[in-house]
């Protein structure tokens, strides 16, 4: 699953970005788009986001929940896109301490 | 609906349309987002992620953009034939394009034919205007001079075109482009029995009013099948039940 998450191509990031941002509890896109502006400064374009949205999808990383009244869909994360995102955060937190650790002259 | 939501492929639009445009009221998007919406609708015609839509790209799709070069050629060896002179006037001998013309047809008609197999057993209409477009346009292709011959083909096709975009394997934007493209050579061959029939050899219009717009039917049958069709429905009467019907 992880490779095929890599396969993502210029999805990767914003759909690591949507992932992380399902993981206290399910969103609608309009929600999403806020949520990644707020915790990672970076705001996903409502194309590229409903573009990751649908290869998540397939992936089987998230589902939709029933549309609420106002027409908008909340996606969920599943139980496969909970163990990517968790990979994919402990890569980075491994990458990050590596390259933190070589600045400040301690290696970990 | 917004109307950059139209951008998007017809089942795209069935299953996320709504929440889509949903979020663009909540969120009017800038400049920059338009362009990425913009992107996004190109992403999703060419990488369709939802399941049961897989498309089945047909290499014979490179005949009729085969056929299409030689029928450039066609019309370029017509418009340069040799001035012949005779009691009505000048005008060019085109019989050197007869074979390139017929390469043409051939290689559309295959095309058309990979068309015609995609077609449910129920759309009996459709397979045998399909039919007809066929072996009426090998005939016309021998003897263009024919015009309701051409007329017969044209309206084969469109026939065809109707058929397959009702079994949902042809999008709603091609069969308007070959509607628009082929109603001129259509109105130019039934307006025939009116007008003098040297009237067109001595204007040209058999080149750029007949083969013009005919040319996009080479292209659209070409570059669909090359792209892929989607799936056709299980019966005619299915129309939009794959979430086609955009």
């Amino acid at each position: 699953m992880s490779s095929e998450f890599h396969d993502l191509g210029r999805f990767a990031e914003p759909s690591l970005l949507i992932l992380v941002s399902l993981s206290d509890g399910p969103k609608h896109g309009y929600a999403i788009m806020d949520d990644t502006e707020v915790t990672a400064g970076r705001r996903i374009g409502a194309g590229t986001l409903y573009a990751a949205l649908a290869r998540l999808e397939r992936l089987g990383l998230i589902e939709p929940l029933p549309a609420d009244g106002s027409r908008r869909r909340p996606y969920r994360l599943t139980a496969a896109g909970a163990t990517v995102v968790k990979t994919q955060l402990e890569g980075l937190r491994r990458l990050a301490d590596t390259g933190l650790g070589r600045l400040d002259g301690v290696p970990r | 609906m917004n109307r950059l939501v139209v951008l998007y492929p017809a089942a795209w639009r069935n299953r996320y349309g709504d929440e889509f445009d949903a979020m663009l009221v909540s969120r009017p998007p800038s400049i920059g987002e338009r362009l990425d919406i913009v992107r996004g609708a190109v992403d999703a015609h060419v990488h369709p992620q939802l399941p049961g839509r897989e498309r089945l790209p047909d290499r014979a799709g490179i005949g009729p953009l085969v056929g299409f070069a030689a029928l450039v050629g066609a019309v370029l060896l017509s418009a340069n034939g040799p001035v012949q002179f005779d009691e009505y006037g000048t005008y060019r001998d085109g019989s050197a394009a007869l074979p390139a013309f017929i390469i043409a047809m051939l290689l559309l008609d295959v095309g058309l034919y990979r068309v015609l197999e995609r077609l449910p057993d129920e759309a009996g209409w459709a397979r045998a205007a399909g039919t007809i477009a066929i072996v009426a346009g090998l005939t016309w292709a021998v003897m263009p001079w024919v015009t309701p011959i051409g007329l017969a083909f044209i309206l084969g096709v469109l026939g065809l075109a109707v058929g397959a975009r009702r079994a949902g394997i042809l999008p709603a934007w091609s069969l308007i482009l070959l509607a628009g493209s082929l109603a001129v050579p259509a109105g130019v061959f039934a307006a025939t029995p009116f007008l003098p029939w040297f009237a067109f050899r001595v204007s040209g219009l058999d080149y750029l009013t007949i083969l013009g717009p005919l040319a996009v039917l080479w292209l659209v049958i070409g570059g669909l099948l090359l792209r892929g069709f989607p799936r056709a429905a299980p019966t005619s009467d299915a129309v939009g039940a794959d979430g086609s019907t955009g």
